[in-house]
């Protein structure tokens, strides 16, 4: 019974968040939406987070096996896939190292910052 | 006789979504005894279940029957993470700047970083779309590739080189660019290099581990906005 009204729960706000994107004036991912909905619901404090237990748990834990589909369809692009695997991996590599460095600077700057900003 | 099963189990949609989960039953079991960040239980269930289409000549369209079915709880996984984020939420509060700034920064540069190189190698528009969302984690990054109108798998594959890539290399990355901030470290993990990467800052530090959990998340939300403007 539980387990069911936490799925009801969560079936509705991925309903919720289709719904809301269909009407926004811009191209947004529906499921970001649904997961804005359920974070405001839990920080409200609308919904406990002891009342998704069950639900969290299993689709946290598994989570990767609903994306297996999705990487099985690369079978379809096996063309694509051998015309640009080198720039799939290039693109991935340098774009990697490039987001890295802008990240961990970013964050050492702010404290820095905000170090300077307490002593003074 | 053995066509007459083949076709009778084909048929129906749980062929497709029971080897999807059984294939990752196999990956999950398959993963615990190889601790090496390439055979990680997602990448070995794909490999077995395009190994089988492949050998046994089942297109793929058959085994999508039941496969769409597992993925149609991409959104409900998502929305779920809002729990782990909703869990994480102390740490957030005592680190917020230095995560918000850090997460932003890397984000909006890892999206510049992929159009620049995209057109540098003159890749198409599509695959471009496909490798936009390639940082941020999985379900995130497999709903605003479909927004963009990218295609998952490919956006899938190129993730998981980054998150492979960023698994291995994390603590030279760490070393060569003189990282000391163990927050600094925790959040370009994971703002460059999602769950897989995560796996790593993990094994380096239960602090660096949490910061780039939280680190995901918040480059996925951002990631996610701000490609809803700039495309």
């Amino acid at each position: 019974m539980e387990t069911l009204s936490e799925l009801i729960i969560i079936a509705l706000l991925s309903l919720s968040g289709s719904a809301i994107a269909a009407v926004l004036p811009f191209a947004f991912p529906p499921a970001v939406i649904s997961l804005f909905l359920l974070l405001i619901l839990l920080l409200s404090g609308a919904i406990k987070e002891e009342g998704l237990e069950a639900s969290s748990g299993f689709f946290i834990k598994y989570m990767a096996l609903f994306f297996v589909p999705s990487g099985v369809e690369i079978i379809e692009y096996t063309d694509l896939l051998a015309s640009s695997w080198i720039h799939i991996l290039a693109i991935s590599a340098i774009s990697l190292v490039i987001t890295f460095l802008a990240a961990a600077k970013a964050v050492e700057i702010t404290e820095r910052i905000m170090r300077r900003r307490e002593n003074a | 006789m053995i066509g007459k099963i083949a076709e009778a189990i084909t048929a129906t949609p749980l062929f497709g979504a029971t080897i999807t989960i059984l294939a990752y039953w196999i990956g999950l079991k398959a993963s615990r005894k190889l601790k090496l960040a390439v055979f990680n239980p997602y990448l070995i269930a794909v490999m077995l279940i395009v190994g089988l289409l492949a050998v046994s000549g089942v297109p793929y369209s058959v085994y999508a029957n039941g496969g769409d079915f597992i993925g149609m709880f991409l959104t409900p996984v998502t929305t779920i993470l809002a729990v782990s984020i909703y869990r994480q939420r102390e740490i957030v509060k005592s680190h917020f700047l230095p995560i918000l700034i850090g997460t932003l920064v890397g984000s909006i540069v890892s999206v510049i970083a992929v159009v620049s190189l995209s057109a540098a190698f003159g890749i198409t528009e599509e695959l471009k779309y496909s490798l936009i969302p390639k940082s941020v984690t999985t379900p995130i990054a497999v709903a605003i590739s479909d927004s963009l109108g990218g295609i998952r798998s490919l956006t899938v594959t190129a993730l998981i080189i980054t998150g492979v890539l960023g698994n291995i290399m994390a603590p030279l990355l760490a070393k060569l660019f003189r990282v000391k901030s163990r927050i600094a470290t925790g959040v370009a993990i994971g703002t460059a290099s999602h769950v897989i990467g995560t796996s790593k800052a993990m094994e380096m530090g239960e602090d660096i581990g949490a910061m780039s959990g939280i680190a995901l998340s918040f480059s996925g939300i951002i990631t996610a906005i701000f490609v809803s403007f700039a495309f």
